[in-house]
């Protein structure tokens, strides 16, 4: 597609249009908190933001979700399956490592038989990514992963902070339906402008995984996991604030006559993730919940589902890690056990 | 062995922030330079009033030196503002709201809670082995984060606090949600202040008033 450009002060009037046919969903901040939200209209968003404490895969893969409500009457017993969605939705402001992680999760809700309630909020929303911001936060390494922050691969449409303009790279059929709705706004790029409109690179620290899984393998009996388990609480904030993990649990709210069944997630950090009803439990301590958490990431993600590794390289759990726990020292721990570094 | 210190003022990551303009992990170090902090970022250092930075519980403390200790580090010379004024400021305020306004600030709050469990795993005063939040038979509250789910495992929290928290404030500097935990249990560190003329943390021997009685306890209730 040929790139366009659209004014910075135009943008709020695309995305009021938009708002009128979509439920528009983008980044809000109160409380000093930023959160993707639905909002009526483009006021409510922040367009100046790092990234949301909570990753956007909770669009797609809520926190607490209702599958199906259950009634009994005599023996028979009526389902009813919950709609996910009730309008199409557009999701402006994602960021490219969450755009990374939502293809990692499409393989795991499409694994054995279609997730219905992911695959149908998948089908119904069209992405307009915002390309990083330069420089960006020191937390950030998502081109460890191979993510490229700038690229339009996985949105529909890409837009790209430049001077007093976005640039606008359609890639879908969704993008190009929503562009069309307020067409005037958006103009072709001049050849000069093709050429000096350029976004500064994006430079972050990048780490050379490409022996992490192995590493990581070798690494199964090894007393590195009770080391670094000390400063652990114990908490769940790696596994929430992480756009990757996807573990839930399953929870009937009602009674045994009539209710309603939910998922919510879970956090394999907790000591009852594992526990089984004979009251064994296989990862008694935090030393085999953190083991099991990484070798998860880098080894048994990519093993089962052939991706990548499951980590996008946010920095949201280094940065809000109580004990301090940083992804990408234990990354660089782990790679130099073998006497490999980075 | 205890060795006591005496604390020079804690800074508040949020202000850190706020006060800087930038994400608190681009902050490579603070210094303690006695009545600044000198603040690292990237390769730039900056000398910040240390009143800009406190935690607000540094403006009202009370006991910013080791009283229970073998030995000391350091001479026992606190960082000192005017201390122990407007403790329960803070709660004052809510306390003049109606009860609508109160109950939609903390619902407000509660909303966004994820229920991730940092705050408890970080309390020093949660020592049961299995919390009533993790009992599967009776199953008091499941992960679902629901407000009224949150709302009680909020306000479950500050009962079972009562005459136990401190008011370290760590349940708010972990929170990932920002929720203004220390808020709510100084409301209730009020109320046994009130109630029972008591302060947590004081006396080693001496048990907390909601785990004993005594005849003469106020009985409002009635």
């Amino acid at each position: 597609m040929e790139r366009k450009k659209i004014e910075k002060a135009d943008l709020g009037r695309w995305l009021d249009r938009i708002a009128q046919e979509y439920e528009l969903i983008g980044p809000t901040e109160d409380d000093d908190v930023i959160r993707f939200a639905p909002v009526e209209s483009s006021a409510e968003l922040v367009f100046e933001f790092a990234n949301s404490v909570i990753p956007p895969k909770s669009l797609f893969f809520p926190q607490v979700e209702s599958l199906f409500s259950f009634r009994k009457r005599g023996k028979e017993i009526e389902l009813e399956a919950t709609k996910p969605l009730d309008r199409d939705r557009v999701i402006f402001g994602i960021r490219n490592c969450d755009i990374g992680s939502l293809s990692l999760l499409d393989s795991v809700f499409s694994e054995d038989l279609e997730d219905v309630y992911y695959q149908e909020r998948r089908a119904r929303t069209a992405l307009i990514a915002l390309a990083c911001p330069t420089p960006p936060r020191s937390s950030c390494f998502c081109t460890t992963f191979g993510i490229d922050p700038l690229s339009p691969q996985g949105s529909d449409i890409l837009l790209t902070d430049v001077d007093d303009v976005y640039l606008v790279d359609v890639s879908t059929e969704k993008g190009e339906r929503l562009v069309a709705l307020s067409e005037d706004l958006f103009s072709p790029l001049t050849k000069d402008e093709a050429q000096q409109l350029q976004p500064p690179p994006v430079e972050m620290k990048k780490l050379d995984v490409s022996h992490l899984q192995e590493r990581t393998e070798a690494l199964w009996e090894d007393e590195y996991w009770q080391k670094i388990s000390l400063p652990c609480l114990g908490c769940g904030i790696c596994t929430y604030v992480c756009p990757t993990c996807h573990c839930f649990d399953i929870v009937d709210v009602g009674s045994t006559s009539e209710g309603e069944r939910y998922r919510c997630w879970d956090s394999c950090m907790y000591n009852d993730f594992a526990l089984m009803a004979s009251g064994e439990n296989p990862r008694p301590t935090k030393r085999e919940r953190i083991r099991n958490r990484y070798f998860h990431k880098f080894s048994s993600f990519p093993s089962r589902y052939g991706t990548g590794y499951a980590c996008v390289g946010c920095g949201r759990c280094l940065v809000h890690c109580p004990g301090g726990m940083e992804i990408t020292e234990v990354i660089k721990d782990i790679l130099a056990k073998e006497g490999v570094s980075e | 062995m205890v060795i006591g210190v005496a604390c020079q003022g804690l800074v508040d990551p949020t202000k850190l922030e706020q006060v800087l303009g930038v994400p608190m992990e681009e902050v490579k170090s603070v210094e303690d330079m006695g009545e600044a902090f000198l603040v690292t970022i990237g390769e730039e250092k900056r000398e910040v009033p240390k009143e800009e930075l406190l935690r607000e519980k540094c403006f009202y403390c009370k006991h910013p030196t080791s009283f229970e200790y073998d030995s000391t580090l350091g001479e026992m010379v606190p960082f000192s503002i005017d201390a122990g004024e407007g403790e329960f400021a803070l709660v004052e305020e809510l306390e003049q709201l109606p009860l609508e306004e109160r109950r939609a600030f903390w619902q407000k709050q509660f909303e966004r809670c994820i229920r991730c469990n940092a705050c408890r795993e970080v309390c020093y005063a949660c020592y049961c082995q299995e919390c009533m939040f993790d009992k599967k038979v009776p199953r008091w509250l499941s992960k679902t984060p629901f407000l009224s789910d949150n709302e009680l495992y909020h306000l479950i929290r500050a009962f079972h606090l009562a005459g136990r928290c401190i008011d370290c404030g760590e349940c708010e500097r972990v929170c990932p949600m920002r929720i203004p935990l220390s808020r709510l249990y100084k409301k209730v560190q009020k109320d046994v202040a009130e109630l029972f003329g008591y302060e947590a943390g004081m006396e080693l021997e001496e048990a907390p008033p909601l785990t004993t009685f005594e005849l003469d306890d106020q009985d409002p209730f009635t």
